[in-house]
């Protein structure tokens, strides 16, 4: 008798449960499941968007045969993966100054803010801002290269082999802040014994770091180099607003290839397939980084 | 202690919502909810003759700059049909926004596309209906010249604006250089002109002359017409010495001659082929006659020189065999408009009577119906002082002399956003120094006939 009522208690306790996450599943599967489903049946299809879906036409896997010799695919895929480079810069960097900015250091708050300042600021701005700075013929770091007698200094975004590595820079610089923030927040939940700990047995700073807070720290890292390389894969508003692309090719990445070829080739299903081989990899990776993390946690 | 690790189903739900991103990524359109349709109302069986039929017409024009007047003209005369102007910014954006509006039931009723690509995919995936059944008693090849502006046997849009395209010339730095304004010459001289009227040097350089696009292979399309690109239905011409010869051109004026702003520059600083001009920091301007809108704006481009015009250049010998520039505003009626009689009704008095409403604006008709004169002087009606910023006579003989030449319109438009893109990226790398304009040309020959054999009908 006790036992029926716990478990009708059981069963409206669930029922009000699922009642309450309700709204928020119905709008996760309308705006989510249902693109997410649609976009991998599109990917087997020929369609271009005007026309409704009367015009869909299935072409198998033709349009996951063309990627290979597609070079706007084959280009940005490999321009993603140089990109990628991003994370662990921008983590090299957040750490440093998280480390400095986390004892020490007169004016640490305002410089804790302003180091987190590019990060919220729009990412269009950012973008028109450097545009400026990197001019290549009025530009203050050209003038500068110049004043000290190089020549013919980079034309950084007006140039196929400098433009890459420009957006990149922008990117590290913008998103450092963010990182150290994090690591901040890791090196606080290192607790103080330990540090005291390994004074007593006479390690150097450099020890402490190696021995103590980086390996304590792998979680947090971990963190951001998942989150960081998934968002360096979809990287998109600051190619679109710095260099469509260009030039040639040399900064063409997945997403905006993607977005080209929905929106301006109108080649719906061949950018859903796109998309899904961009979510493939973007998967494989952290599979990869999830299993390598398991293998080197560190107990304490 | 994998209290520290991210929990497995965490980590599941960053792969989903990654997986969610990049499949929104391509299905945007899919999410767009239908309007729902205005309330049938009561269903009796009284006419609506009494509530006004609802037009919307969709432009890429600035409402202020022409349409507002256009639309309060015609619904002042028309109380039975009330039109609402709606603006999408014609980019790649804003297409898509009418692209996706043009699904919705009564979202569009008359649209106005720009340029042949975006009209043929509206077009081509029935988004748009043929004006063939409206057409009784109205000739648009008498109305409108003949731009065979038709496929699969039917009319998809009327073409109402007339665009020629000539060169805009600051007299001033003409006189300085004392060269007399040309009222026909070839690309040699042209050249010559931009290396005489550079002055200065470092950032108050004035050039000679400014790039148009990147992609542009003007000289060729204003002698072999808009479709020469295609030498069958899976074949490209850009083997042909021409456009090797047009782009070694440009470079020269670039590299050599110094007399254009370098390409880098101009897209480093995003700079504006009109602003330059306007702001005096190029003496000469190929350009269409839309740049007109800002040459009046005296307020907001202050200047002190008065502007002239000549005419297209040309190669020597040959004269060019279309008239340089473009007609567009390639107006149609949507599938899904419920109003298609009233939708044609206005699109025709807008693109015959109508469209001097946006002549003060710099937008000239196409249509035959309306003399030369009567455009002028609505484009000059609020322009004063215009003696001071333009040369008329120089102005109406480049606006509608060769008028008995057709523009090199374009018919053919398969796979033309992708190569377009392809001469893009190749042609970029030609200006900025990484390429050879003979192994550019080969690369744009060889993707473009992959990017047209890949949808040609054999």
């Amino acid at each position: 008798m006790k036992k029926a009522r716990m478990s009708r208690i059981a069963r409206n306790e669930a029922l009000a449960g699922y009642l309450l996450i309700a709204p928020n599943l119905l709008i996760y599967a309308i705006f989510v499941v249902i693109p997410v489903i649609m976009s991998f049946i599109l990917a087997f299809t020929d369609w271009n968007f005007v026309g409704g879906f009367e015009k869909l036409k299935f072409v198998g896997f033709a349009n996951f045969a063309d990627l290979p010799t597609d070079r706007w695919f084959t280009d940005s895929l490999r321009n993603n993966l140089v990109y990628t480079l991003v994370v662990p810069i921008t983590m090299a960097f957040g750490l440093m100054f998280a480390l400095m900015l986390n004892r020490f250091a007169y004016i640490r708050n305002i410089l804790r803010s302003m180091i987190f300042m590019p990060y919220i600021t729009s990412s269009i701005a950012i973008a028109a801002v450097w545009l400026v700075i990197f001019h290549p013929s009025y530009g203050p770091i050209n003038s500068f290269l110049m004043s000290i007698g190089i020549e013919n200094p980079p034309k950084w975004l007006g140039s196929s082999l400098w433009a890459l590595p420009t957006v990149m820079f922008i990117n590290v610089w913008g998103g450092f802040g963010y990182n150290m923030v994090i690591y901040l927040a890791g090196l606080q939940g290192i607790p103080q014994e330990l540090y005291e700990a390994a004074e007593i047995d006479g390690a150097s700073a450099w020890n402490k770091f190696v021995y103590v807070i980086f390996p304590l720290l792998t979680p947090t890292t971990f963190f951001l180099l998942v989150t960081g390389v998934i968002g360096s894969f979809k990287v998109f508003d600051i190619i679109n607003v710095m260099t469509q692309g260009g030039p040639g090719t040399a900064t063409t990445m997945l997403a905006f290839n993607v977005y080209r070829t929905g929106f301006v080739f109108y080649k719906m299903g061949y950018a859903s397939s796109i998309a899904w081989v961009l979510m493939i990899i973007v998967a494989i990776i952290t599979l990869i980084q999830w299993w390598g993390q398991r293998k080197i946690v560190v107990e304490y | 202690m994998s209290g520290k690790l991210i929990s497995r189903r965490h980590f599941l739900g960053m792969v989903a919502s990654t997986a969610a991103a990049a499949a929104l990524a391509s299905c945007a359109p899919a999410a767009t909810p239908e309007p729902t349709k205005p309330a049938a109302g009561a269903p009796t069986t009284a006419p609506a003759a009494k509530t006004p039929v609802k037009l919307r017409w969709w432009g890429g024009v600035p409402e202020a700059n022409g349409p507002k007047q256009t639309v309060e003209a015609w619904n002042k005369a028309n109380p039975d049909i009330q039109v609402e102007y709606v603006q999408y910014p014609n980019n790649d954006e804003g297409n898509v926004k009418a692209d996706t509006a043009l699904q919705a039931d009564g979202e569009v009723d008359v649209l106005v596309s720009y340029g042949l690509t975006r009209l043929k995919q509206r077009a081509d995936a029935g988004a748009l209906e043929p004006l063939d059944a409206y057409l009784a008693g109205f000739d648009p090849e008498k109305e409108y010249g003949k731009l065979d502006n038709r496929w699969d046997g039917k009319y998809w849009a009327l073409i109402f604006n007339s665009q020629p395209r000539f060169v805009y010339l600051n007299k001033q730095a003409l006189d300085e250089a004392g060269l007399k304004v040309p009222t026909d010459w070839t690309w040699e001289e042209y050249m010559d002109y931009a290396k005489k009227l550079v002055k200065g040097s470092g950032a108050a350089k004035r050039y000679g002359a400014f790039y148009q696009s990147e992609a542009s292979f003007e000289p060729v399309t204003i002698l072999k017409g808009g479709d020469f690109i295609y030498k069958d239905n899976c074949t490209t011409t850009f083997d042909d010495p021409l456009f090797l010869e047009a782009l070694k051109m440009r470079l020269q004026m670039q590299d050599v001659d110094k007399s254009v702003a370098p390409l880098g520059d101009v897209t480093a600083a995003k700079l504006q082929p009109y602003t330059e001009f306007l702001m005096g920091k190029s003496a000469m301007l190929i350009e269409g006659s839309w740049i007109l809108r800002y040459a009046k704006d005296v307020k907001n481009n202050p200047r002190d020189f008065l502007i002239t015009f000549a005419p297209m250049p040309h190669y020597k010998g040959t004269p060019n065999a279309f008239r340089p520039g473009n007609a567009d505003d390639r107006c149609s009626i949507a599938k899904k408009c419920k109003n298609k009689e009233a939708a044609w009704k206005f699109m025709k008095w807008w693109g015959t009577e109508g469209y001097i409403n946006m002549t003060p604006f710099g937008r000239m008709t196409l249509w035959r119906g309306r003399k030369p004169e009567d455009s002028i002087q609505s484009f000059l009606s609020d322009f004063t002082d215009y003696q001071k910023y333009i040369d008329l006579e120089a102005y109406k003989t480049v606006m509608f002399g060769n008028s008995d030449k057709n523009y090199p319109i374009q018919f053919n438009a398969t796979a033309a956003a992708e190569m377009g893109q392809i001469q893009k990226e190749e042609l970029t790398r030609v200006f900025l120094g990484e390429l050879k304009p003979e192994d550019a040309m080969k690369n744009v020959k060889k993707r473009c006939d992959e990017a047209l054999g890949k949808v040609c009908k054999k």
